[in-house]
């Protein structure tokens, strides 16, 4: 795989300088002058806290973006200059998976094993492994969507990991999975560097993962803090880090507390029930060690690691003294400590068979924080949805500050706060606009709510930030807003679901400084965590696995399960491996096995030259979705059944029926005879009365919607020569109105002619005439409506259904972890028309069947020049609803410009329905530029008139020509590069 | 029921600021609306006046000559060429160059001195039959205008019959009346219903509505935030629209505005309504907007703007009872054109009344029970 004499370096940067722009205007130096390397079969780890820019250098590395300076070299090829070839070779798993929620595991699997090319030898070698560390072999048919957030994101690493590229490229692979999975999946990271030889670089905020890694890069606000072994970074804190046992009855996080106040302490962070401090430089050349001790039994110093050197050295370059997030609330919730909050009973609950919560108890006492930990997919989220009352439970009670949330009156809702899993805030709303928002949902007004959200601002300090826009609000800030804002009101129970999932180091202690400051406050904490060392800071956790509960009990007493380690003391995270391992270890894990083996036999075309298979991958996936997503179905199938029944048997601009009154005031039989007329007209539904005033009063509440009046002496008149019918319409609609003015007019015509033939007195002009309806004799509306149908059809399918699904994928990121495969920007195209290009000839030939049996419009022209203008047009509408796509990037915005500048024209300006010359000039010049005009002369011609060339050669030509560019420049607009 | 309000005002006003604040939001609400008013006003007529038509004149008579300068005349028609033969009348109809042929034969005007029944053949391309059947009429009163005239002047006597037509609300049935006022009510549907739709699925989308789930907020509450917010912002498109007919279009006002705005907040309170049953079934945006299209579409096509209602077949015309944008249409015309006032309009504003009540206890309903 790699050549003799290649170099050992993998990636080398130097000076890498990247910018953005904020809504504000403000320009950001996300990378500020980056050098760095990573040699060839090693691991090397970014580390730093939020907004060091680790993504971004990911991204440069993955050639999703350039750099705005500076030179980024990758397995010997200039990223900037070929990004693709660099994504032939590389892996890349970025931070938000895209995983497409509505293919399942298998699929999705298989969509990346296709595009990466990997042949079914080697997914038989690979899926079963994958399945393992990964445990997703049971739910192999199971839609992406469905899985917990961390079964998601282990999915990601599957889909990454389905073949072992030169580099692979891994951005945080660890947020949200649970230990068990992630000392697997490191398993497998560190065969693929020491077997296979291949090198990794990865971000991550796990600092025990960093430790394990060769080598490592500290960033920190863009610039690099330090690069090399991480022992390096530990070699800075040696002898400077203790262990501090609490006195008795004191708690291990209250003790912490303490020491990160201190300003010759760098860091403090509970650790098996005591707490791990370190030192500042000069407290320990001072000698004072000695003396801090903070109440402490005994201190004793202890091996310093990675986690230590990191905190030292970022501590170092922040010129903010302390840690942050010491908090005090205005008003402490009341009621006695101790008493019984939270109360869960044999709580159940089912979806279909599987069971997510399996008779859970337990019970949460005021001012306690009580931690709930599991293995992914345990039922940890499920069982908070249902304690806030989001999700029903199936059976068993629970009470929530003596109530059950779902049923209760909205004010019981009013104790509680509740933190998402994704920080659940209006990102188009400023910090402040989204804190107001919330204190008015809690009923908050006035000098009160002023007072709350300065209260907020205050300790979470967001002070500076209060007029950003909050989507761009940097990470750590957005979490300390979701919990400002769950605050607000002050609740006595607050529930965070993974409140420091993907949160760096300090931002951790940050947050959990707050959570302990709120608990002795009074404020009872229920949270959900995946990283082991934090339940340290929890007075009672449970553990979970498969809905169940394994272990309950303070930190100390779940400790003492863990398998005795020799030379260490067990922590938290053994514990908790110990109690999942031997609670799964008493079923039986066979099944899973058996399906692993049959789902790794998938694989098609081996054969094909590469190209093929990834477009053939592509075509597969958008086929499902849009098989799968019933709003596609509908627009696809239904709507186009829907509009030709309509039109056929709706829609008609014929008159035919019309309700009119004729007036008879003349008793002759002349008059009488005319009157017979509308009466037998089929055009007229005529009512006869002799009064005017009572037709006037028929039209008035629109009875009728004409008046054919027959004056008095109409018959002596008529001897005279100077006969009159006077006819009425209503003119609302003035086409109608028309039609009608013109079909009595002929009525009374014919009337004349009649008399004329039997030799009685004539009338009307000398010039008559014959008239003759080509192509349509029997004027029915539906001949051209019908035909007029396949543009709509054809442009809602092309132009709107693309854009939309187009602007989706770019709006739930699931083209970034595509991009970096040797999938190219035309073959992604090409799998998302070919689908929708199918699904417009489906709707074509809907069109074309029901037209021909169903209505019985005549189809004169050659049905292969009508499906040839149907294809072309609909190349055009794709075309057109990519570009939108590609310019829009959000499904909204992408929908309301493709029915504006697609779907209004093709059904407006496009002859089907209105007369293109009658519009006024600059308007008809319009169409000129709008593909529907040509595709309607060649449909309504190809259907009524008949093989026209003189018609359909210079539409057609349009066409194509069109089609041509509108392709071209869909494929230039559309770049594997993030915005 | 005052922190009711308190709450229902604080989501309004979330909502609107969500809007409002983003520039793209903001020119979503007006730009589409002035847009589309423009082009379907310009172009949605189906008034002719600039058909091509071709000559086979056969006689070239001062009689011939003369129908033809009527025709000419007319401001209607637009001769693109006097051909020779037959041959290239029919070519120029069948390849689209011209929409009517009029062929006038060689004894055209010696008949008519005789006093012989004179016919002028006209051939129309039907492959838009309603157009050709426009130009139609409009050729028969030429020749009407033609036959006046010329017994007038030649005195050819004879008993005669005139036909003598005139048309209520829009004399010179301009299109353009007809449809204009039409198109408040079609545009600010088309908008509010999506809007309100995909408001909704958004936040499921985003996750905020569980946040919005476990605040003090009652299923109620939520729906009377997330429905104001679309009927004001439904009440100034409709008002946008309204300016455009009035300043730009100049289309007579016959009604009072109060009426008008009455009619339309009961139309906008079921336009909603039908959003938020929507967005009570939807799981995504993009089935949100598919969805909705799927009720727009029909709903546009049998409210009455650009084909008759009556001329639909009965079990039709049935379904369109349930159309909101049939009574918004309804009432738009009739206040714009007839005047009509309040007491008038009650038939067209009880089921519009009945149709929010329905939609907005479904959705309510709906939203409580499918909170998973």
């Amino acid at each position: 795989m790699v050549g003799a004499g290649a170099s050992t370096v993998v990636l080398s940067g130097r000076h890498i300088v990247k910018t953005f722009r904020r809504g504000t205007g403000e320009i950001v130096r996300a990378l500020d002058g980056v050098a760095l390397t990573a040699d060839r079969g090693m691991l090397t780890a970014l580390v730093g806290p939020d907004g060091a820019g680790k993504t971004t250098l990911l991204r440069l590395v993955a050639g999703l973006m350039t750099a705005d300076d500076g030179k980024l070299t990758v397995l010997g090829i200039d990223v900037a200059a070929d990004p693709q070839q660099v994504q032939s070779r590389i892996g890349y798993m970025p931070q938000k998976f895209g995983l497409y929620e509505d293919l399942t595991v298998q699929e999705n699997l298989d969509l990346y094993a296709d595009l990466h090319g990997v042949t079914a030898r080697q997914r038989q070698e690979r899926y079963p492994r994958l399945m393992d560390m990964t445990a997703l072999a049971p739910f192999t048919d199971r839609l992406a969507g469905r899985l917990s957030g961390g079964m998601k994101q282990k999915l990601g690493l599957a889909c990454t990991l389905v073949r072992s590229p030169e580099l692979l490229l891994l951005d945080e692979p660890t947020v949200g999975v649970d230990p068990l999975s992630r000392r697997e999946l490191w398993e497998i990271i560190q065969q693929l560097v020491r077997e296979e030889g291949h090198s990794v670089l990865l971000s991550t905020s796990y600092l025990d993962e960093a430790e394990r890694c060769e080598h490592v890069v500290v960033l920190r606000q863009g610039t690099v803090l330090a690069e090399g072994r991480p022992s390096e970074v530990t070699d800075l804190v040696r002898g400077r880090t203790f262990l501090a046992e609490p006195a008795p009855g004191q708690a291990a996080s209250v003790l912490q507390a303490q020491f990160l106040d201190d300003p010759q302490v760098v860091d403090a962070v509970p650790e098996g029930g005591r707490v791990r401090f370190v030192l500042t430089e000069s407290a320990v050349t001072v000698g004072q060690h000695e003396e801090i001790r903070h109440g402490a039994a005994a201190v004793e110093p202890v091996e310093a690691r990675f986690e230590d050197g990191f905190m030292a050295l970022v501590r170092q370059a922040t010129s903010e003294p302390r840690v942050a997030g010491a908090m005090t609330l205005d008003r402490p919730p009341a009621g006695t400590r101790d008493e019984v909050v939270v109360q869960v009973h044999d709580l159940v609950r089912r979806f279909g068979a599987f069971t997510a919560v399996d008779h859970v108890n337990f019970e949460v006492r005021r001012g306690e924080i009580f931690g709930l930990l599991g293995p992914n997919g345990a039922g940890k989220t499920t069982t908070f949805r249902m304690l806030c009352g989001l999700l029903p439970a199936t059976d068993g009670t629970l009470r929530v500050a003596g109530a059950d949330l779902r049923h209760a009156r909205a004010s019981a809702r009013q104790r509680v706060g509740y933190v998402a899993q994704k920080f659940s805030l209006y990102g188009q709303l400023s910090v402040t606009e989204n804190l107001e928002f919330f204190a008015s949902a809690y009923g908050l007004y006035g000098a009160r709510r002023r007072d709350r959200i300065k209260w907020a601002l205050a300790q979470f300090e967001l002070t500076r930030f209060a007029n950003l826009q909050s989507d761009q609000l940097p990470g750590g800030y957005r979490q300390r807003l979701a919990m400002a804002a769950s605050l607000l009101h002050e609740p006595e129970i607050l529930f965070l679901d993974e409140p420091t999932s993907g949160a760096d180091p300090l931002a951790r202690r940050e947050f959990w400084r707050r959570i302990t400051a709120l608990a002795q406050q009074g404020v009872t904490v229920i949270v959900t965590t995946h990283f082991m060392e934090e339940a340290e800071y929890c007075d009672r956790i449970v553990i979970m696995d498969a809905g169940r509960v394994l272990a309950q009990g303070t930190p100390a007493e779940v400790r003492g399960h863990a398998r005795p380690e020799p030379g260490r003391a067990p922590t938290m995270e053994d514990a908790f491996v110990a109690i999942v391992e031997e609670a799964r270890q008493e079923e039986k894990p066979t099944a899973a096995h058996a399906k692993s083996a049959r789902a790794a036999a998938r694989s098609f075309g081996d054969f094909l030259p590469a190209k093929l298979r990834r477009i053939g991958a592509l075509v597969r996936k958008e086929t499902r979705q849009l098989i799968r997503d019933p709003s596609s179905i509908a627009i696809g199938v239904m709507m186009p059944v829907l509009l030709i029944l309509l039109f056929g048997y709706g829609l008609s601009l014929d008159v035919k029926n019309v309700p009119v009154a004729v007036v008879l005031e003349d008793p002759s039989p002349e008059a009488a005879e005319l009157a017979a007329r509308f009466q037998l007209s089929r055009y007229f539904d005529a009512t006869l009365t002799t009064s005017m005033p009572r037709a006037l009063e028929f039209m008035l509440a629109r009875e009728v919607d004409g008046i054919v009046r027959i004056r008095p002496d109409f018959a002596r008149h008529l001897q005279i020569g100077d006969a009159e019918v006077q006819i009425l319409v209503h003119g609302t609609d003035s086409n109608r109105a028309r039609i009608i003015q013109n079909y009595a007019q002929a009525a009374v015509g014919q009337w004349g002619a009649q008399r004329a033939a039997e030799g009685r007195a004539v009338l009307a002009g000398p010039v008559g005439i014959q008239e003759r309806l080509w192509f349509n004799e029997a004027n029915e509306s539906r001949y051209f409506l019908v035909p007029g149908l396949v543009v709509l059809i054809m442009t809602l399918i092309g132009a709107l259904l693309t854009a939309l699904v187009m602007a989706r994928e770019w709006e739930r990121g699931t083209l970034e972890a595509i991009f970096v495969t040797p999938v190219r920007t035309g073959e992604i195209l090409l799998g998302k028309t070919i689908p929708y290009f199918g699904l417009g000839m489906i709707g074509l030939a809907l069109c074309i069947v029901t037209a021909k049996l169903l209505f019985h419009v005549p189809l004169r022209g050659s049905v292969s020049v009508l499906s040839g203008a149907s294809m072309l047009y609909l190349l055009v509408a794709l075309a057109i609803g990519l570009l939108i796509s590609s310019a829009f990037k959000s499904q909204f915005v992408a929908s309301q410009v493709a029915i504006l500048v697609t779907f209004l024209p093709a059904m407006m300006l496009s002859g089907f329905l209105f007369d293109l010359r009658s519009m006024p000039t600059f308007v008809w010049l319009i169409t000129y530029a709008l593909p529907a005009r040509y595709f309607v002369a060649l449909l309504q011609t190809a259907f009524l008139a008949g093989n026209v060339w003189a018609v359909y050669i210079p539409n057609l030509a349009v066409l194509a020509v069109m089609a041509v560019v509108l392709l071209v420049l869909a494929r230039l607009a559309t770049t594997k590069k993030l915005a | 029921m005052l922190e009711a309000i308190r709450r229902i005002f604080a989501l309004t006003r979330k909502e609107l600021l969500a809007v409002l604040k983003d520039p793209r939001g903001r020119s979503t609400i007006f730009i589409p609306p002035v847009l589309q008013c423009l082009i379907f006003g310009y172009a949605a007529s189906f008034d002719l006046n600039r058909v091509p038509y071709v000559v086979l004149d056969q006689d070239r008579s001062p009689a011939s000559k003369d129908l033809l300068a009527g025709l000419d005349g007319s401001g209607v028609f637009r001769r693109v060429a006097d051909l020779d033969s037959a041959a290239d009348l029919k070519t120029a109809i069948v390849e689209r160059r011209a929409l009517l042929g009029i062929q006038i034969d060689r004894d055209f005007e010696r008949r008519l001195f005789t006093g012989q029944p004179a016919d002028v053949q006209v051939l129309a391309d039907g492959r838009n039959s309603n157009t050709a059947g426009t130009a139609l009429g409009y050729v028969g009163a030429i020749v009407e205008a033609f036959n006046a005239d010329w017994r007038e002047t030649h005195g050819t006597g004879g008993p005669s019959l005139r036909v003598v037509s005139r048309a209520w609300y829009n004399p010179n049935l301009e299109t353009r009346w007809n449809m204009i006022p039409g198109l408040i009510g079609t545009l600010t549907m088309l908008q509010t219903l999506l809007l309100t739709a995909m408001s909704v699925a958004r936040e499921r989308e985003q996750g905020t509505f569980d946040q919005l789930l476990v605040t003090p907020f009652r299923p109620a509450e939520i729906m009377a935030g997330k429905a104001l917010p679309s009927v004001l912002v439904g009440t100034v498109q409709a008002t946008t629209i309204l300016l455009v007919a009035q300043l730009w279009f100049r289309i007579p006002f016959a009604g009072s505005f109060v009426t008008l705005y009455v009619g339309l907040s009961a139309f906008l309170l079921a336009a909603v309504g039908l959003g938020l049953l929507v967005s009570s079934v939807v799981a995504t945006m993009q089935q949100a907007l598919l969805f909705s299209f799927m009720l727009l579409m029909p709903f546009t096509l049998l409210s009455g703007l650009a084909t008759p209602l009556s001329a639909m077949p009965k079990p039709i015309q049935a379904m369109t009872l349930v159309n909101p944008l049939r009574y918004a249409i309804d009432i738009a015309h009739r206040v714009y054109l007839e005047g009509a006032t309040l007491d008038r309009l009650f038939s067209d504003i009880w089921p519009l009344l009945v149709i929010a009540a329905i939609t907005l206890s479904v959705a309510s309903w709906m939203f409580r029970h499918r909170l998973a």
